[in-house]
Formats: structure tokens, sequence, C-alpha cells
């Protein structure tokens, strides 16, 4: 472990300096902007890391710690370290400094206290990590899910977050960066929509604390990135940054999920109305060319790497004829006006109340908006759009991003969470609102603290399970016991076409070995598991295959241990 | 407080059309009972006030009591979930 530290101590610091570096080489004139190139040419650099040590099977603490330290050396022989000058302090009012520091505290501690305990994380996020920290390599096993060959370009940060440690305790933190680009975008599109430092950072802050937003910043899900870059795009257009500097957002947020891409609409429409304003250049062109021809590299690989493994850069999407499996988690190919119109309506009439549920990673059942965009944010936005033509465009972009999201995704009890950014403008309305009309602030601080005390743990699980999992030692904290089961410490085998949180086998220290089996009839179970050397068996099917099953555990083959697990007699 | 004899501009007659439109779509699709209810209903009234309201004073009060009540109802159909994390009453 200690070795370990010290690798993830040299890597991390030679990134950051490296990102530094390239800033200096690209920031632009006005020092506003900086904040959040330097967040995304970090997330650049640690993606590419990862997906250059993953192909080349250098995918372990020792290789990445020493490229650090030689990286590091010559960044301090060139004097890099000399040119770094710390952001001015914030211009903030201190109550909203005292939220916000609340808010930084709060995401600390709970990527020390939580382990990843979401069903789609621990199904098909987070097992293909497991697999390549395992192996030190990316491999073509990435667990039995059918959405497993997803784009994973929020499990590279993530990745970098666990490799060094060969634990997953910190693995969380590589949604508090995101957290902290969704900060800087939203700061900077109120400042580009002329509010000044104050009110810019209180948006800022009370965007962080949306609730799906905040709880998915901790919880191993990548919508919450995605809406971070969404709002980087959207700043970026805003304050009209160079053309050049919006393939950095958008590179990212393609190799993380299609969904992004889904809200461009808006932001193309948001230029067009902005195109007689001057762009504002980046030092060095050039410069800004190669990072986002190096971005839109990151992003693209995954469906260059879907396309040579299974024919199809967008699979498992797929249109014409579906197997039962598909069916049960479709994912809408294509535009269609029948989800815009069901999912609009549920989301207006139902979802925005949150009155279903209580927050949760997913968002199940609610927007997870909260009740800031909900109340004197809504009244905010329609109040202030009425005197300024620009919020009124940038009004209309969120708008029309809002409603291409919908009519390019299916209508389920999750949709919201795709609708992360929307609120940002309502935020920023508040704060402009709040300039001007004092009493506001007493309804926000009200919101701002519902909000907080809402997203203190995900609210899917029982409060008392999630508490017994934070009162776990660091080293074996995992979300196993109410999820799902304790695993043993021996090898399982797993059988499933149901979704499963085989992320839990593996254990938080990747120790434990687990074998995903295809294409094996039941009848040959007994026989393959005997092949393999594994008595345990994690089974999740349905249908016939598990009548089938349980004829052999009726016969004696097989014997039930807990809930899915079975023994080898 | 409100002029009802002053000339209405293009963009305010744009502006009540859209937030009839809507009041109207809102009445198509929900029971009528639960209007008063109803987010967008609530929503569309306040732009409605706004845009004949031009006293600063009178509309900053249109606006918190209407956030306040936003407030309101948001939170009876909220509060429940949020006490059920401390382990009150669902």
């Amino acid at each position: 472990m200690i070795e370990g530290l010290l690798w993830m101590a040299l890597a991390h610091g030679a990134l950051l300096l490296a990102s530094h570096a390239v800033l200096r080489r690209i920031r632009a004139e006005s020092p506003l902007p900086n904040g959040v190139l330097f967040v995304l040419i970090h997330l650049l650099l640690v993606s590419g890391v990862v997906l250059v040590a993953g192909m080349t099977g250098l995918l372990r603490p020792r290789p990445l710690g020493l490229s650090g330290a030689v990286l590091l050396a010559v960044l301090l022989l060139l004097r890099e370290h000399r040119a770094i000058r710390l952001p001015s302090r914030p211009d903030v009012g201190r109550a909203t400094a005292a939220l916000a520091a609340l808010i930084g505290l709060r995401l600390l501690l709970q990527v020390w206290f939580f382990a990843p305990c979401d069903g789609d994380a621990l199904s098909y996020h987070l097992p293909k990590i497991a697999e390549w920290v395992q192996r030190g390599a990316f491999t073509r096993e990435m667990g039995a899910d059918y959405c497993a060959p997803f784009p994973a370009g929020f499990e590279l940060v993530e990745t970098w977050w666990v490799v060094f440690l060969h634990h997953d305790v910190l693995i969380e933190m590589a949604g508090v960066e995101f957290a902290l680009l969704a900060f800087l975008a939203v700061r900077l599109l109120a400042a580009g929509l002329g509010l000044s430092p104050r009110p810019a950072f209180l948006a800022a802050t009370l965007y962080v604390l949306t609730p799906t937003f905040t709880l998915q910043n901790v919880a191993c899900l990548n919508d919450a990135p995605v809406a971070a870059l969404v709002l980087t795009i959207a700043a970026f257009v805003v304050i009209r940054a160079h053309p050049v500097l919006l393939l950095l957002p958008l590179g990212l947020v393609a190799g993380i999920k299609g969904t992004g891409l889904y809200a461009l609409p808006g932001w193309v429409v948001l230029a067009i109305l902005l195109r007689k304003e001057p762009f504002a250049r980046p030092a060095s062109v050039r410069a800004g060319m190669a990072l986002g021809v190096a971005a839109l590299a990151v992003g693209g690989y995954w469906y260059v790497r879907n396309f040579v493994w299974y024919g199809s850069p967008v699979y498992p999407v797929k249109s014409g004829e579906l197997t039962f499996h598909q069916q049960v988690y479709y994912i809408q190919v294509g535009p269609s006006l029948a989800s815009l119109r069901y999912s609009l309506d549920s989301l207006v009439s139902d979802l925005i109340y949150d009155r279903q549920k209580g927050f949760s990673t997913l968002g199940t059942g609610v927007s997870g908006w909260g009740i800031l965009p909900f109340s004197i944010g809504a009244v905010a936005v329609l109040h202030e759009i009425r005197g300024d033509r620009k919020l009124r465009q940038v009004a209309l972009a969120f708008l029309i991003s809002t409603l291409t999201v919908l009519l390019m995704v299916k209508t389920d009890a999750w949709f919201a969470r795709f609708l992360l950014f929307t609120p940002a403008l309502a935020c920023i309305a508040v704060a402009r609102l709040a300039g001007t009309l004092r009493p506001v602030a007493a309804i926000v601080a009200l919101g701002a603290a519902i909000q907080f005390v809402g997203t203190m743990l995900p609210q899917q699980w029982p409060p008392g399970d999630v508490a017994a999992m934070m009162r776990k030692p660091w080293r074996t904290r995992s979300a196993a016991s109410f999820v799902d089961v304790e695993p043993t410490s021996e090898p399982v085998a797993v059988v499933a076409v149901r979704r499963s949180p085989t992320y839990l086998m593996y254990g938080p220290d990747y120790s434990r070995r687990v074998e995903y089996l295809r294409d094996v009839k039941i009848a040959d179970l007994a026989d393959e598991l005997d092949r393999r050397g594994l008595r345990l068996l994690y089974l999740n099917i349905y249908q016939r295959p598990k009548y089938d099953f349980e004829a052999l555990v009726r016969k004696g083959t097989f014997g039930p241990v807990q809930r899915n697990y079975y023994r080898r007699l | 407080m409100v002029d009802w004899k002053r000339s209405i501009s293009r963009r305010q007659a744009a502006e009540i059309l859209t937030a009839i439109a809507l009041i109207l779509w809102r009445i198509w699709e929900i029971p009528l009972v639960n209007l008063w209810r109803d987010w967008i209903t609530i929503l569309a009234v306040y732009w409605g006030i706004l845009i004949f309201v031009e006293n600063p004073r009178l509309r900053g009060r249109v606006t918190l009591v209407s956030a306040a009540g936003l407030v309101l109802l948001y939170g009876w159909g909220q509060f429940p979930h949020l006490l059920n994390q401390f382990g009150g009453p669902r």
C-alpha cells in the first residue's frame, strides 16, 4: 500500500504539472476559462495515459509511477513549477463560501465512506475496471452484462484512482473531479451571461447541489460527468471560445456516453445566434487543435474498438430483430416523437415534483432536480429572461437541448438522469434574481438546506444499511451485504443474463477471481466448473434454463448457498 | 399597479399567447381539479402576471409568493421521503 501511495503521488503530481504546462500553451486572454481548461486538460491526460497503459499492458502501479517520476523530473528540470500561478482568491459571499466548503468537504467524506452501491455501476460500469486492474491491461472480458461494451471514458478516470492502491476506496474521486468541472463550467456560463463573480459563484454552488447530480458524483455513474461536459460546451459557446477548444469537451463526452451528444443541437443553435460576437482566441490555435484531436481520439477509441470487436461502433445499440434479453434492456435507436411526448409529459406532470421516491443515484421515479429549480429557479428563469436577450437565447438553447435528449432516449423511470445539465439555467437565473430581489436569499437558503440534507445518502437503500457499510473498516468496505450477499474469498463462476452486481464479487481490493461462463448449457455446467476447478457458482438467469438448473439442484449436483449462490457438490 | 388601457407590444402579445397556450395544454392534459397544483399552470399564470405588472415592488411580491407556493407544493410530495432518510414516517 505504501509503495502504491508513492507511485500514486508521483504519477498524479506529474499529470497535474503537465496539465498546467499544456494550459500555458493554450490559455485564453481572459483568465475566466482557464480553470475549466485546466480540468479538461487534466481529464484528457489521465484518460490518455490510462488508455495507452491499458493497451500496452502497463496498467500497473510501478510502470505508471515510474513514468510519472520521469515526466515529473523533466518538467521540474524545465522549471515548469516556476510558472505556476495559483488562481486569485475568488470574490464570493460568506454564506456562499460556507456552503461551497460544506459541499466540498461532504464530497470528500462521501468518497471515503461510500463504496460503490448503484446497480448499474456494479453490473456493467465497474466489472471492466476490476478486470483491467487484475490483469494490468485492457481485457476482452468486461463482465456479463449486456451494456458492458458501452463507451468507458469515465471508467478510464476511475481506473486512475484505483490502479495504484489496487483498491477502490478512492474510486469516487473521479466523479469529484467532474463535479469541480461542472462548478467551473456553470460559473463560466454565468459570467458569460454577465453575472458578476459573486452571483456566478452562487449559481455554480447551487448547481452542484442538484440532488441526482451530487449523488452521482460519488456513485460511479456517468450521467453527472456527461452533464459537466455538456455545461462546459454550453459555457464555451456562450463565451465564444475558439472552436478548437470545443473539441476538448466534445471528444471527452463522446467517450463517456452518447447522451451528451444528443444535447448538441441546442448549443449549435446558440452558436448561430451568437455568431456576430468574435471568437476568443487561445494563445496557440495549433496547440488547441492538437489537444482537440487528442480528445476526439480518446473519445472515439470505444467506437473503433466496438466496430472491430462487434462490427458496429455503437454496439450494443442496434435496430432490427432483438432477442428477448435485448428487448428487456432495449436502447432506443434514433429519434422518436413518441418518446419525446411521453417523456416530456412524465417530466412536467410527475417527475419534476420529486414526489414518488427519495433522491437516488439513478433518479428513479423523480427528476432529481430538487426544490430550487422547481420553485424559485423556475420563477427566476421567467423573471430574468424577459429583460435579457442573451439569457433568452441561452434559455432557448437549454430548451432545445432538453427536448432533443428526450427525443433520443426511451421513456422509462430513469430518463431524467440524462437531463442533469438542465437545472443549471435555473441556478443561474436564481443567482441573478437574488441580486435584485433580496428576500429571494431566504428561499435559496431554505432550498439549499433541503437539498443538502436530502442528499446525505442515496435513498434507494435503507439508511441503516448504508450506515453499516460506512462503519466498516476501509479495507473491507463494500456494499455486498445489502446489495447482494457477502462473497466468500474463493473464486466464483458467473452465469448471468439478468442484471447482476458482479463487481462486488471481486472485493474492494480486486483480490477475488471471477470467471464468466457464456454459452454453457445448463446440463454441461457441472462439467465446466470441474474443468475450471471452480466450486462456487453465481446464477442469475430466467425462463427455461432456470428450471433446468433447479432440476440439477434437486438431483444434488448443486446445493444452494445463499440467494443466487450455489455450490458444486 | 396594472395599467389595463396601455397598448400591448408584439412581444407582449406573443408572451400572452404562449402563456395561454401553456394553460390550455395543461387543461387538455390533466384533470381540472388538479390544475391549481400543476407546476406549468402556476408558472404560466405567474408569467401572465409579469407581463401586466410593471411596478417593481408588486412584481417582487408576486415572484416571492409564487416561489413560496411552489416550495410548499414541492415539499408536500418530497418531504416524507426526506424524513424517511432519517428513519422518519413515510
